[in-house]
């Protein structure tokens, strides 16, 4: 006698489910909150300073395999990128200083999907590592107002960046903050620790990883704290 | 408190905490020194009328400024990336409804 009203039961959760991701990116982004008048900000406890990074991706290697190069382009892209194959065109490092191992890699755009790439809910960011003007040390500039956003165009390398998640960093499956950058695929990938070379960067960005390439001596790309930018030597230093 | 703005409830979209969402700059947040890599919650109220976004303004596109949340943010955004394109637009919709 109650079987209609268990169906109707059973309809209702299925139809919860499909809508619960979507429910929950908006809670999150939307900041909703079911009972704002009982939700308190925790008290911050204090402890001492420490501006040390954690170890990073402990238990794993710092060296990409072109299967696992391969894997993450997969889950990240689908089919829509293809990595190069020559030596050095991948190279892991803390690009963006949050204490986890990104991954480097130059990849080729597949010029059909092209679409894709560029498409404006993408669930990557392009990016143009020449749009970014690093300011010489010591003057006062006035920065030009943003440029539109850049698109990929057929066949064109360009640096794709994954930012990792936790201690396995971008090896994690839940690593999936990508960059495509234009202008940034020279090749010949090393990773050097930014110490030293970025003077007037925020501390995260004085703790990163810098990725130097091909014969660009002097000159290497860093992550500024919203992309990533070359950064010329005769801008680095006074 | 005058009549007419106490006691009103608002919508503004914010749980005013203090976050690590991957976007922090490493300036102290009035606490103490772990809070530099934090940012407090905006309210998303308004935010209809913005055309640069995050606490830097170098995002142009709200897919973009979505997409700049990661630390805490990583696993909600994972859902946000896993929505279809039209979902995708109905939440956006919404935030330019706010």
């Amino acid at each position: 006698m109650h079987f209609p009203r268990i169906r109707l039961l059973v309809g209702e959760v299925k139809s919860m489910k499909r809508n619960l991701p979507w429910l929950a990116a908006i809670s999150f982004l939307c900041g909703c909150n079911a009972k704002p008048s009982t939700r308190l900000e925790q008290p911050i406890k204090e402890q001492t300073a420490d501006t040390s990074l954690p170890d990073i991706g402990t238990g794993h290697s710092k060296s990409a395999s072109p299967e696992e190069v391969d894997a993450t382009l997969q889950r990240i892209f689908g089919r829509l990128v293809i990595a190069n194959r020559a030596d050095h065109s991948s190279v892991t490092g803390d690009f963006n200083g949050d204490g986890s191992l990104d991954l480097a890699v130059i990849v080729l755009s597949v010029k059909t999907e092209l679409g894709m790439i560029n498409g404006e809910l993408a669930n990557w960011t392009i990016q143009d590592a020449d749009q970014f003007f690093t300011p010489p040390a010591g003057e006062r500039v006035v920065f030009q107002q943003k440029q539109s956003r850049p698109s990929v165009e057929a066949g064109e390398p360009l640096l794709a960046v994954i930012h990792g998640f936790g201690k396995a960093g971008w090896r994690d499956s839940a690593a999936r903050q990508a960059y495509l950058i234009r202008h940034a695929a020279l090749g010949d990938l090393r990773a050097i620790r930014a110490t030293g070379h970025i003077e007037r960067a925020p501390p995260t960005v004085r703790n990163s990883d810098v990725i130097y390439e091909g014969s660009n001596h002097g000159e290497f790309l860093f992550w500024n704290g919203s992309q990533y930018a070359w950064n010329r030597k005769a801008n680095n230093k006074p | 408190m005058p009549a007419a703005l106490g006691s009103k409830v608002i919508h503004p979209y914010s749980d005013f905490l203090l976050h690590n969402v991957g976007t922090g700059d490493g300036i102290v947040q009035n606490g103490p020194p772990d809070t530099a890599n934090k940012m407090r919650t905006a309210p998303l109220w308004g935010v209809r009328t913005s055309d640069r976004l995050m606490h830097d303004g170098e995002s142009l596109t709200r897919n973009e400024a979505i997409l700049r949340h990661a630390g805490e943010a990583t696993f909600v955004i994972n859902n946000y990336r896993s929505l279809s394109t039209n979902q995708k637009n109905q939440l956006i919709t919404f935030l330019n409804s706010l």
